[in-house]
C-alpha cells in the first residue's frame, strides 16, 4: 500500500513517490511526467483522461473539458457530451488516471495521497479537493500548499544554512507567493499571499482575445471548434515567445489560412493588467513577514507560467534579485508533494526536517456592535484566526447575545481581510440555541485550523457548558457526505478507456487535431500518417506499434515546430 | 499552565537573543511535530512567539531611563510614550534632536512621518535637516487635509492604486505611513498634543 504525492494542477497533473533516493516522479502511459488535466468522452462513450483527451479539445470541444480546477468548490458543472460533471468529479477522474499509472509503475495498490493545493485556496476549495480524493477512492492524508511543496523540494539540499527565500508560483490557474525561512532543518513559512484566479491560462486568454480582434471576430461569434483551435494557437504562440522575440502562427478556418503574428512587446502590453495583479500578493507577503526586499536571500520561480520572460523580468525588477529555477518549474511542486509523503511516512532520510505552514487568510465571524443604547450596527467582521498565523492553530473569542432572553445566535463564518463581512468570502452559517435566561448569554467560539488548512469550529454556551461542533453547510458548491457517496457510485459505473490503449488514442487524437489545423499538402501528409498508424495498430504487434509511435511523434513534433515560426 | 514560556522551549532561563530562541525552538520542534502532536506544537509555538515578543519589546540599551528623564520635560508621561516604540519603525518617536513639529494644531497628520523618517529609519541616509519623505507623502497629506476627499472612498482607492505600482519596499513604507497617519488622526499618538483627540 503506497502513499503518493499528487500535484493536481489546472493545466497538468503529476504524481510522485518518496524513495530511498529522494522524491521521484512517476511517468504516465505516454512516458512523460505531465498528465494534462483534461477529461473527455470518446465517440464510443468511454472516458478519456490526459494526453488522449487533450488533443480532442481541438477536434471535439463539446466532448472535452479542461481548466476545471478553477471551479472547485463551486456549483458550476461542465458538460461532457450530455452529462453534467462537477469539478470534483472531473478532478477525481484525473486522480484515478494518475493512480492507475502509479500502481502499474510501483506494482502495488495506491490508497493514500498527499495532494497539493494553491496556498490561496479557501476552505470550500480545500474541502472540494478532499472530496475529489474520496471520489477517486483515495484517503487524502493531508493537503499541502503548492509554494510550500516547492520550497520543500528546493530546501532539501540546504539543511544547515540559514536562508530566507521567496517562492513565486504562477501555475496554470493560480498565483501564490510564500516567504520561507530555513534554520536548523526547520522550514518555516513566514507568510503567504496569492490570487486564486490568476495564472498562465489568463495570459493565453489575453493572446486569444488579441487574435480574435485581429480576425475581426469575438467570443460570442466564433464557433466552439474554431475557438478550440485558436486557443491552441494562442498557447503555442505564448510558449514560443519564451525562446524568441516574435512569433507567427497559422490559423485555418474553412478554406482560409491566416497568419497571426505576436511580438514580445505586444505580449507584454496585452498582459500589463495581469502583471500588475501579481504585485499585490508580493507586496503583502513581504510586508506581512516584516521583511524588506533586501532580507530575501533567494527568489525561486515555480509553475510553468514563470517561464515567460516578461514574468522573470518583472520579478527581477521588483525584487532586485535574479530568480532561480534550477528545478523544472513544472515538476517542482510534485517533487515537493513527494517529499511531504516521505515526511508523513517518517522516512529516515527526512528525520531532521520539520515543516510548518501558515493560514494565508483571516478567518472570523459576523458580529454586531452596540453603537448606542439598544442601537446596533451589523455586519462587522470579527477576526478569530489572523492571516499568516502558524498552523495548526486554535483561537477562541467570546461573544454575547444582543439582548437578555435571546433564544439563539446566528453565527456566520467568513474569510477575508475587510472590516465588513459583505466584502469577505462567506464560508457557512449555523444557529446556536441559547438556554432560557434573563441575562445576555455568552458563547465561546473556537476556531481550529489543522495542518491541511481545514477549519473546525466549536461553540460553547458558557452558562450550560454545552459544546457543539459546527458543520459548515449551506455552500451551494460543497458536496455533502451523502452526495459524495452517491457520486462515487455513479463514477464507478463510468467506462474508462483502457489504459494500455490510451497512449495510442492520444496519438490518433493528436494526428486528427493536426489534420484540422492544416490545409493542402500537409493535410494529405498527416492523413497518410494517420492511416499508416491505424494499420500498424490493427496488426497488434507491440514492437511495431512502439516503433510506429516513435516515428509519428517525431513527425508531429516537426509539424508543430513548423506551425509556429 | 504554570510553566513559564522558556521551560516550554526546553530552556532554564529566558533566552538571550533571537538566535537562542530559534535554536531552542527547532530542537524541541523535532520532538513536537505539528502533525503528530498539534496540542504540544501549539504550546511550543506560543512559547516561541512569546519569547520573540519579549525580546523585541525590551528597552533598547542606548535609550536608558536616565536619558529619557533628563531629556524629558515631563518625565512620567514621556516614559509611557517610550513604551510606544513598538508602533514605530525607525526607533522611538519624540526624541528627535531637531524636531520639526509645526505648531499649527490642524496639521497633525504629517508630524509622525517627519519625525519617524528623521530618526534613523530605513531612509536614514537623508540629511537630518531635510528628512526624506515616504513615497506618496504629499498625496496622502493633500488627501487627509481635504475635507471633501478624505471621506471619499474612491479618493482613497485611487491613492492605493497608485501605491500598488510602487517598488515593493516603497510600498511597505507607504503602508506604514498610512497606518501611522491613521493612528495619528485617531489620536493614538502624541499624548501631549493639545488636539490629540480631534479628528
Amino acid at each position: 500500500m503506497a502513499l503518493v504525492g499528487i500535484d493536481l494542477g489546472t493545466t497538468n497533473s503529476l504524481i510522485s513517490v518518496f524513495t530511498d533516493d529522494g522524491p521521484k516522479l512517476i511517468p504516465n502511459a505516454s512516458g512523460g511526467f505531465l498528465t494534462p488535466s483534461v477529461v473527455g468522452v470518446s465517440d464510443e462513450g468511454d472516458i478519456l483522461v490526459g494526453e488522449a483527451a487533450k488533443y480532442r479539445l481541438v477536434t471535439h470541444p463539446d466532448k472535452t473539458v479542461a481548466r476545471f480546477k478553477r471551479a472547485m468548490g463551486t456549483a458550476k458543472t461542465h458538460k461532457l457530451g450530455n452529462k453534467p460533471y462537477k469539478a470534483e468529479e472531473l478532478s477525481a477522474l484525473v486522480l484515478r488516471a494518475l493512480v492507475a499509472d502509479a500502481e502499474s509503475h510501483l506494482g502495488e495498490p495506491v490508497t493514500q495521497a498527499i495532494i497539493s493545493v494553491p496556498a490561496y485556496f479557501n476552505d470550500i476549495q480545500r474541502k472540494a479537493t478532499y472530496a475529489a480524493g474520496k471520489l477517486a477512492g483515495l484517503k487524502v492524508e493531508r493537503l499541502i500548499n503548492e509554494p510550500t511543496a516547492a520550497a520543500l523540494a528546493y530546501g532539501l539540499n540546504i539543511k544547515d544554512d540559514e536562508n530566507t527565500f521567496l517562492v513565486i508560483d504562477l501555475g496554470g490557474g493560480t498565483f501564490d507567493v510564500s516567504i520561507l525561512e530555513i534554520f536548523d532543518g526547520v522550514m518555516e513559512v513566514r507568510s503567504s499571499a496569492g490570487d486564486a484566479f490568476l495564472g498562465g491560462e489568463d495570459f493565453t486568454t489575453a493572446v486569444e482575445d488579441h487574435f480574435m480582434a485581429e480576425l475581426k471576430t469575438s467570443r460570442d461569434k466564433i464557433k466552439p471548434k474554431e475557438l478550440g483551435r485558436l486557443r491552441d494557437l494562442a498557447n503555442k504562440a505564448k510558449l514560443a515567445l519564451t525562446a524568441k522575440p516574435d512569433v507567427t502562427v497559422k490559423y485555418v478556418a474553412g478554406k482560409k489560412e491566416t497568419e497571426l503574428t505576436l511580438s514580445r512587446e505586444k505580449f507584454e502590453e496585452l498582459t500589463t493588467k495581469l502583471q500588475n495583479r501579481m504585485r499585490t500578493p508580493l507586496q503583502r507577503a513581504i510586508s506581512d513577514a516584516g521583511l524588506r526586499s533586501a532580507d530575501i536571500d533567494r527568489v525561486i520561480l515555480v509553475g510553468g507560467a514563470t517561464r515567460m520572460p516578461v514574468i522573470r523580468a518583472m520579478v527581477t525588477k521588483l525584487l532586485k534579485k535574479f530568480p532561480e529555477h534550477s528545478l523544472d518549474p513544472d515538476e517542482v511542486i510534485a517533487l515537493g508533494t513527494g517529499v511531504q509523503a516521505g515526511l508523513f511516512s517518517r522516512h529516515e532520510a527526512l528525520e531532521d526536517i520539520v515543516m510548518t505552514d501558515v493560514c494565508p487568510f483571516t478567518l472570523g465571524t459576523d458580529v454586531s456592535k452596540e453603537v448606542g443604547r439598544n442601537r446596533f450596527e451589523h455586519g462587522f467582521f470579527q477576526p478569530i484566526i489572523e492571516r499568516n498565523t502558524v498552523i495548526p492553530a486554535s483561537r477562541v473569542e467570546r461573544n454575547w447575545a444582543m439582548r437578555p432572553g435571546q433564544e439563539k445566535i446566528e453565527l456566520a463564518i467568513y474569510q477575508g481581510e475587510s472590516p465588513r463581512v459583505v466584502d469577505n468570502v462567506p464560508l457557512g452559517k449555523m444557529e446556536v440555541a441559547l438556554p432560557k435566561s434573563k441575562e445576555n448569554e455568552a458563547i465561546d467560539i473556537r476556531f481550529t485550523y489543522d495542518v491541511s488548512g481545514v477549519l473546525e469550529i466549536l461553540v460553547t454556551v458558557i452558562s450550560t457548558g454545552k459544546t457543539e461542533q459546527l458543520i459548515l453547510e449551506g455552500n451551494p458548491g460543497s458536496l455533502s457526505q451523502a452526495e459524495i457517496a452517491e457520486r462515487l457510485k455513479a463514477l464507478e459505473k463510468l467506462k474508462i478507456h483502457p489504459k494500455d490503449q490510451s497512449e495510442n488514442a492520444a496519438i490518433i487524437n493528436r494526428l486528427k487535431a493536426a489534420y484540422e489545423n492544416h490545409l493542402g499538402e500537409m493535410r494529405d501528409h498527416i492523413d497518410r500518417n494517420l492511416i499508416a498508424f491505424e494499420q500498424v495498430l490493427a496488426k497488434q504487434n507491440d514492437t511495431d506499434i512502439k516503433l510506429a509511435r516513435e516515428n509519428v511523434v517525431k513527425f508531429l513534433d516537426e509539424i508543430d515546430s513548423m506551425d509556429v515560426f | 499552565m504554570a510553566r513559564p514560556y522558556y521551560k516550554e522551549l526546553g530552556l532554564d532561563a529566558p533566552p538571550e537573543d533571537r538566535r537562542a530562541v530559534k535554536r531552542a525552538y527547532s530542537k524541541r520542534l523535532k520532538e513536537t511535530r505539528p502533525e503528530d502532536d498539534p496540542e504540544g506544537f501549539m504550546r511550543l509555538r506560543d512559547a516561541h512567539d512569546m519569547a520573540l515578543h519579549i525580546l523585541a519589546h525590551q528597552p533598547q540599551p542606548e535609550l536608558s531611563y536616565e536619558t529619557l528623564i533628563e531629556d524629558a520635560a515631563e518625565p512620567e508621561p514621556e516614559v509611557e510614550m517610550q513604551e510606544d516604540t513598538s508602533y514605530s519603525i525607525g526607533g522611538p518617536r519624540g526624541f528627535d534632536p531637531a524636531p520639526e513639529l509645526e505648531p499649527e494644531p490642524h496639521a497633525e497628520p504629517e508630524e509622525p512621518e517627519d519625525t519617524r523618517y528623521s530618526v534613523g529609519g530605513p531612509r536614514g541616509f537623508a540629511a537630518p535637516a531635510e528628512p526624506q519623505k515616504p513615497p506618496l507623502y504629499e498625496e496622502l497629506k493633500a488627501l487627509i487635509n481635504s475635507a471633501d476627499r478624505r471621506n471619499d472612498r474612491e479618493s482613497w482607492n485611487g491613492l492605493f492604486r497608485k501605491a500598488k505600482l510602487l517598488d515593493i519596499d516603497d510600498y511597505v513604507d507607504f503602508e506604514d505611513m498610512v497606518l501611522d497617519a491613521m493612528l495619528q488622526v485617531q489620536g493614538f499618538y502624541k499624548y501631549d498634543h493639545p488636539d490629540h483627540n480631534m479628528p
